[in-house]
């Protein structure tokens, strides 16, 4: 009896060992971010500036469009567009960080240009997450603005260091004329 | 030791098994053995043996051991084993030059019977090795490979945080070592730095590590040194046994329990075992933090089979590793800018600071299934022919931090499924003047497919190689030579479609591996040996062609399709004493590796929509890697004995600057730090059949890393720091089945400190103090 109790075991474990997992590996998909769009918009502004690198790390480097904005130009509305364009179709990022906003946060710093921000959207515990901002500019200047997009932040309030991870860090050449 | 044996009965012994030799006789040969307590199982020194045919006789040592030279083969001799205050007692033995007679002596006058076990003598190789000890394999065989493996002079672990652990033998690791498991080497995506080996510790009843060029007894993946994990032997006579081990571990409050059940049926050649760890534990903790997201759990299945007759055996096995490993939370890093913000905080960020079993993102997620025949005939008495077919299946997956509402968020980001198909054919054969090794032919089929987005691309492998191992040792000459001779061809065809560059391309290698190896031995307790490997391995398909950011580094990682192999010439001396329960053995070695290959770090950054990213291309520059393993046990007095393990090594590279013609030395990046091991250990019972009793004081010393390479550090090696370890170990009887209980605490002072070699020391220091319990019944 015991015998064929053991036998049984030993079939069984070894049966096991020939049960195969699936091995779709085309099950896997990786957060790619190719393109970053700002979209300013005010009055005589309706211009769009992008950031893509659509082959991803390395390879091809990325494209960057030069901010031209006119100077003392009252407020411009901004709206950030982010998405993967290596897929088709292409996917809208932008979706996933407004449908998760108290998880986003987009950071921007001037250096060098003459031009101001501030948030004009908030989560649902009305801290900023940045996908609308609204920007002036003053006198005719250079420099650059940086973008970044701060993921799983755990200090919304202290913008020079949000914690998380960063998801999209762009350098904008800025021209104020 | 000198324990009074009163026996009054006699002790005889018993003959073999082989018949007479067909070759022609050979009267240089020695009768060897070990005299033993059957009770104790402790040797029995200055017991008579004496052969009546040639008149002659010798006693055995403090160790039990003994030699008597010079009698023929095949010849049957009558021998007489006796001891103070015993009756002689003859016994007939065919002689055989590779047996080792094992007399184990019942002094019981009630029980007058004699317990002889005849054993293939295998002579230890002339490389430098070193086997796990018995109490060391029980206190670590509940953790990982890579902590069973530490306490070894010259090995090391190269980590990625607390749970994954790769083992590195003097200074080298990944593709660079080979883990062996029951005679088949494990073949999983070794090259990564984060992927830790695919074994189950408790499938092994001995582990043992190859150190030096290993390629010509494990392949090219072998080519600084080898894992060996050999199982228990299945039962010889019929019944029912096995064993059962738990264990608890106060930090990250894991368990573990893990069993085996051997059976073998009646009046059949056949014996079975079933096999299985599972294991499962939480949130490590540092001494000031928890570690977020260092939860593990793993559940391995094993089983074997064998079926013998006179000249044939059979072997089937087949065994199932499944691991999901929790990554610390802290370490997952967007890019460069985060990096450096990770590394300029003194506690982790992003950190989980509670206890928690929960696996999240990111995790890995790892199942190894292999599959084995094996089968030796017995052509005649001093021939042998063995096959062996290995089927292996290894998949893993990785998982990421993603935005949750993304379709990314149901699917890992990475996956690699691994086929590999290998077939050995060896001929063996025992001494035939003196001369005793093997040939043979191998062949292997390798098929990686990795999903879209990996660092890697697909790749198909073909291997074949051929060898052939001679060694020769003539009793009483103190000489002992050994010479080998491999020849492996890889040829490996790399295919990428999808969002990397498309690439389609075959890469072939082809080259010769060698060994010579010299022993003297100045008395049969102190050796001197000499050995020289050749040994080299072909570019990996990572080093080859990948592409991509590595994350955990914030590097951007570059392959160069031009490599060419990497080819180590390893010389060692070691000089090794062993006498009764001293030892001492000293190994320095010099490893010349002609075209090494490493990351490189540039003078650029590669711009991607993360930030930019320093670029580090894979280059090629000859290295050099030396120093000394030093290991000793000494026993002072009443039980009580110190313990002493070193690990020195020097790693640099040479480098001829662009745009100058000079070489210069710089130092290899990851070399071991200098490690100390050293400690008390007082016994308070000897062994029963092993159960030995026993307390351990001990501490670990590791130096600061000095000899860093001046390019691509962020940040300054972790400073020097001395850990505080205690264990402990009892056996109670139940009846006539041992219980073993063993209590082992480590970083008992609750230290700060950061390892050199662990990945994570840039975000967390290592775990704090672990009290670890453990209980194995035998049955």
């Amino acid at each position: 009896m015991k015998k064929y109790l053991f036998l049984l075991l030993f079939a069984l474990t070894m049966g096991f060992f020939a049960c195969k997992d699936d091995d779709d590996n085309n099950g896997t998909e990786q957060e790619l971010i190719t393109t970053v769009v700002l979209h300013f918009t005010g009055p005589g502004v309706d211009q769009e500036f992008e950031f893509e690198d659509l082959d991803g790390a390395g390879g091809n480097n990325p494209t960057t469009d030069t901010i031209v904005l006119p100077p003392l130009t009252g407020n411009l509305r901004c709206h950030i567009h982010v998405y993967d364009r290596s897929k088709t179709p292409v996917e809208d990022i932008t979706e996933e960080i407004e449908a998760e906003a108290d998880e986003h946060l987009f950071v921007f710093n001037v250096s060098g240009p003459d031009m101001g921000f501030v948030y004009d959207d908030a989560d649902s515990k009305g801290a900023p997450i940045g996908i609308e901002t609204i920007w002036t500019t003053d006198q005719p200047s250079v420099g650059n603005l940086r973008v970044t997009l701060y993921h799983e932040p755990t200090n919304k309030g202290n913008l020079s260091d949000p914690g998380g991870d960063v998801d999209v860090e762009v350098t904008f050449p800025v021209v104020i004329k | 030791m000198l324990r009074n044996h009163l026996c009054r009965g006699a002790f005889g012994l018993l003959g073999m098994l082989a018949a007479a030799g067909l070759l022609a006789q050979d009267c240089h040969i020695p009768l060897r053995g070990i005299v033993l307590d059957a009770d104790t199982n402790e040797p029995i020194p200055y017991a008579s043996i004496h052969v009546h045919a040639v008149d002659r006789g010798t006693q055995s040592d403090e160790s039990g051991a003994f030699i008597l030279p010079n009698l023929c083969e095949g010849t049957t001799y009558i021998v007489e084993v006796h001891h103070v205050g015993c009756v002689h007692q003859t016994q007939v033995v065919q002689l055989q030059e590779s047996t080792l007679l094992k007399f184990a002596l019942q002094h019981n006058q009630l029980l007058d019977e004699v317990l002889v076990s005849e054993k293939a003598y295998t002579p230890p190789p002339l490389q430098s090795e070193a086997t796990v000890r018995t109490e060391d394999l029980a206190v670590a065989q509940g953790v990982n490979l890579g902590e069973t493996l530490r306490r070894l002079p010259g090995v090391s672990t190269l980590n990625t945080g607390a749970t994954i652990s790769k083992p590195v033998i003097q200074g080298l690791h990944s593709n660079r070592i080979a883990v062996v498991q029951n005679g088949l080497a494990i073949e999983g995506q070794q090259w990564g730095a984060e992927h830790a080996p695919e074994v189950d510790p408790f499938t092994a009843n001995s582990v043992r590590v190859v150190k030096g060029a290993a390629g010509l007894r494990y392949g090219v993946g072998a080519m600084a040194g080898a894992v060996v994990l050999e199982p228990a032997p299945l039962r010889e006579d019929p019944g029912t046994g096995g064993w059962l081990a738990i264990g608890g571990f106060s930090n990250g409050l894991g368990a573990v329990v893990s069993g085996a059940v051997d059976y073998k049926p009646e009046r059949q050649p056949l014996a079975f075992r079933l096999q299985g760890t599972w294991k499962r534990s939480g949130n490590l903790r540092a001494p000031d933090y928890w570690l977020g997201n260092t939860g593990a759990g793993e559940f391995n299945l094993s089983a074997m089979s064998a079926w013998k007759t006179r000249r044939w055996t059979h072997e089937l096995s087949g065994s199932r590793f499944d691991q999901q490993i929790g990554i610390l939370r802290a370490a997952h890093i967007g890019n460069l800018s985060n990096l450096m913000a990770a590394i300029q905080s003194d506690t982790p960020r992003n950190n989980q600071n509670e206890f928690t079993y929960a696996i999240e993102r990111p995790y890995q997620d790892v199942q190894h299934t292999l599959g084995q025949y094996h089968t030796v005939f017995q052509l005649s008495d001093t021939w042998k022919l063995s096959g062996r077919y290995g089927l292996q299946h290894n998949r893993r997956r990785e998982f990421d931090v993603v935005r949750s509402s993304s379709s990314a968020a149901t699917k890992p980001q990475l996956a690699f499924t691994l086929w590999t198909n290998t077939l050995d054919i060896s001929a063996d054969h025992r001494p035939i003047r003196h001369w005793q090794g093997g040939v043979g032919v191998q062949a292997m089929q390798q098929t990686n497919t990795v999903g879209k987005g990996g660092l890697i691309p697909d790749y198909t492998a073909w291997g074949a190689s051929a060898w052939a191992v001679e060694r020769w040792r003539r009793y009483p000459q103190p000489w002992e030579v050994e010479f080998g001779l491999r020849y492996d061809y890889r040829h490996t065809r790399a295919i990428t479609l999808g969002n990397l560059v498309n690439l389609d391309t075959t890469v072939h290698f082809g080259n010769l591996s060698g060994t010579v190896g010299v022993a003297h031995h100045f008395s049969p307790y102190l050796r001197v040996q000499l050995h020289s490997g050749y040994a080299w391995r072909p570019p990996h398909v990572n080093e080859l062609f990948a592409r991509g950011v590595h994350q955990g580094s914030a590097t951007y990682e570059q392959g160069r399709a031009d490599l060419v192999p990497e080819k180590a010439w390893n010389n060692q001396l070691t000089l090794s004493y062993a006498r009764a329960n001293k030892s001492v053995t000293l190994t320095l070695y010099r490893n010349q590796v002609q075209d090494f290959i490493y990351l490189d770090p540039q003078n650029n950054f590669v711009l991607t929509i993360r930030g930019a990213f320093p670029a580090y291309f894979y280059a090629q520059a000859d290295a050099v890697l030396q120093g000394l393993d030093l290991s000793a046990d000494w026993p002072l007095f009443a039980g009580l004995a110190v313990e002493a393990r070193a690990s020195v090594l020097r790693g640099y590279r040479v480098v001829v600057d662009s745009g100058e013609t000079a070489r210069r030395q710089d130092w290899l990046p990851l070399m071991p730090t200098d490690r100390f091991q050293y400690g008390l250990r007082y016994t308070f019972k000897a062994g029963e059949n092993g159960h030995e009793s026993y307390i351990r004081f001990g501490a670990t010393t590791a130096l600061l890393q000095t000899r860093i390479p001046d390019a691509g550090l962020l940040k300054a090696a972790p400073g020097a720091f001395t850990l505080l370890g205690l264990d402990a170990a009892h056996t109670v009887w139940l009846g006539k089945k041992p219980l073993e209980l063993g209590i082992s605490i480590q970083n008992l002072g609750n230290l700060r400190y950061r390892e050199y070699l662990n990945f994570f020391r840039y975000y967390a220091d290592e775990v704090g103090v672990q009290v670890g319990v453990r209980a194995k019944w035998i049955f």
